[in-house]
């Protein structure tokens, strides 16, 4: 009997890739809710014993054949889901190509895509100590831009999905990023080729929204 | 260059048809915004595949309607789901179940034509009297290759197409190897002649904004998978091109 508790974070975009990781991948995790904002829980003793550099999202847990260490950060949580999803889900890597493929899109969601992040938290929730002042829009839509390119060539050739015939972690890492890109003033209508794909990934089954992700459209 | 001229584009831009959306990035069931000169629009398509071009500005809360969806072939509002049908007129409140919206509440309508591939809207308040320009003849009909947005002024973008800037349409002559599996677009050029071949890519500019252009890419004739991927790589070059010659110009003009 597996019983996994994800440390969460509602308004957190990385916590949101997460929470659609495992509803999508089809896997239970109990919602643990970290406050970030006036408690800062992150940075409490017992949530740092979890996670050391204060890191949402954090899994944790007993799965079906033993304890799962804390994993921490979105890019370990879905590589961690997809595996406890196992094969017959269809979210496990299915050959080498494959995995390198899925591989080189976490990697850039987790860089390319901070600057989206950064500038998320700053248009909803201001700056931070660790927001310089001169934030602007340019590697954000840059990020976009690659993605659109690729996207385009993949609709071209009558695909749907970043990798391979199927849709894999590498959507769910992107995903979030370009859902949420109007909450900082981006618009969807200069990326038609990443619109078609939000829609197929809003019609998966499991699929759940966020604030600011509405389920339609 | 005068001020003058650089604001004239935009005002150009707002009259007759003009391109709003390629056919293909506007699905059954599905919205997007556009923009006509100072015109904020919501093109969206019905079930059946009719286009329909509103303003963008629910009449209940200012809410884009361009930000909300498709439901049962009306356009909807994403605040509080107000539905506007073909003829903009407000047919269903879900706050109020019963009630029949008044007659008088409503958006402004736009016309729209589907042609060439593309989705055209004119907001000038003329008639329309004549067809959207025809890109190719009837005889070629064109394959869509992609939208893309640049971000640089519409001159910028016909300087670099060889253009001059009131011709919003250019054609560009695109060599293609027959080798169907050559991508890279710098490999050496076969010297057989007889192994290249060219498509013609037209490439149809709207100024959004002053330092904004979106470009509709399309492929005169058929056209194999590789081909449309080709055209599309060849317009990301462009894109890239223009903005780093716009941007060395801007750094030019304040040295």
């Amino acid at each position: 009997m597996s019983d996994l508790v994800l440390y969460d974070d509602e308004l957190d975009e990385d916590c949101y890739r997460a929470r659609l990781a495992l509803a999508l991948c089809g896997v239970t995790a109990r919602l643990h809710a970290i406050d970030v904002t006036m408690a800062r829980e992150q940075d409490a003793s017992s949530f740092r014993a979890l996670s050391p550099a204060g890191r949402l999202p954090a899994l944790q847990g007993v799965t079906g054949t033993g304890d799962l260490p804390a994993i921490c950060g979105a890019a370990a949580v879905l590589r961690a889901v997809a595996v406890l999803a196992g094969p017959a889900s269809g979210w496990a890597p299915v050959d080498t190509g494959e995995a390198a493929s899925v591989a080189h899109w976490l990697s850039f969601a987790e860089y390319e895509l901070a600057a989206a992040r950064r500038l998320r938290r700053l248009a909803l929730f201001g700056p931070s100590a660790d927001d310089c002042d001169t934030q602007t829009s340019t590697p954000t839509h840059a990020a976009l831009r690659v993605m659109e390119d690729h996207m385009t060539l993949r609709r071209i050739s009558g695909r749907s999905w970043f990798v391979g015939d199927r849709p894999t972690i590498a959507d769910i890492a992107l995903f979030p990023s370009f859902a949420l890109c109007r909450d900082y003033g981006l618009s969807h209508d200069d990326y038609p080729a990443l619109r078609r794909w939000q829609t197929c990934v809003k019609g998966l089954p499991g699929f759940i929204a966020m604030p600011g992700v509405p389920e339609y459209g | 260059m005068t001020e003058q001229e650089q604001h004239a584009p935009e005002e150009v831009d707002a009259h007759g048809w003009r391109p709003v959306a390629l056919g293909l990035d506007l699905p059954p069931a599905s919205v997007t915004g556009a923009r006509i000169g100072e015109q904020r629009l919501a093109i969206w398509r019905n079930s059946h595949g009719d286009v329909r071009a509103s303003d963008d500005r629910c009449p209940h809360r200012g809410m884009r309607l361009s930000l909300g969806f498709v439901r049962d072939d009306m356009l909807a509002c994403l605040y509080h789901g107000w539905r506007f049908d073909a003829e903009g007129r407000c047919r269903t409140i879900p706050a109020h179940p019963g009630l029949k919206p008044a007659a008088t509440i409503r958006t402004t309508t736009f016309p729209t034509i589907e042609s060439d591939g593309l989705i055209w809207c004119r907001v000038d308040g003329v008639e329309p009297p004549e067809s959207p320009p025809a890109l190719t003849s009837p005889a070629h009909p064109t394959t869509p290759v992609r939208t893309i947005r640049i971000d640089a002024p519409t001159r910028s973008v016909s300087r670099a197409l060889g253009i001059s800037p009131d011709d919003r349409t250019a054609r560009v002559n695109l060599p293609i190897h027959d080798i169907a599996d050559t991508p890279d677009d710098n490999a050496p050029t076969p010297s057989d002649a007889a192994a290249m071949s060219a498509v013609t890519v037209v490439v149809v500019q709207h100024a959004v904004g002053r330092e904004e252009t979106r470009l509709y890419v399309l492929i005169e004739g058929d056209a194999p998978t590789t081909t449309i991927q080709r055209a599309s790589r060849w317009a990301s070059s462009l894109r890239d091109k223009v903005e780093r010659e716009h941007k060395d110009a801007i750094v030019v003009e304040h040295v």
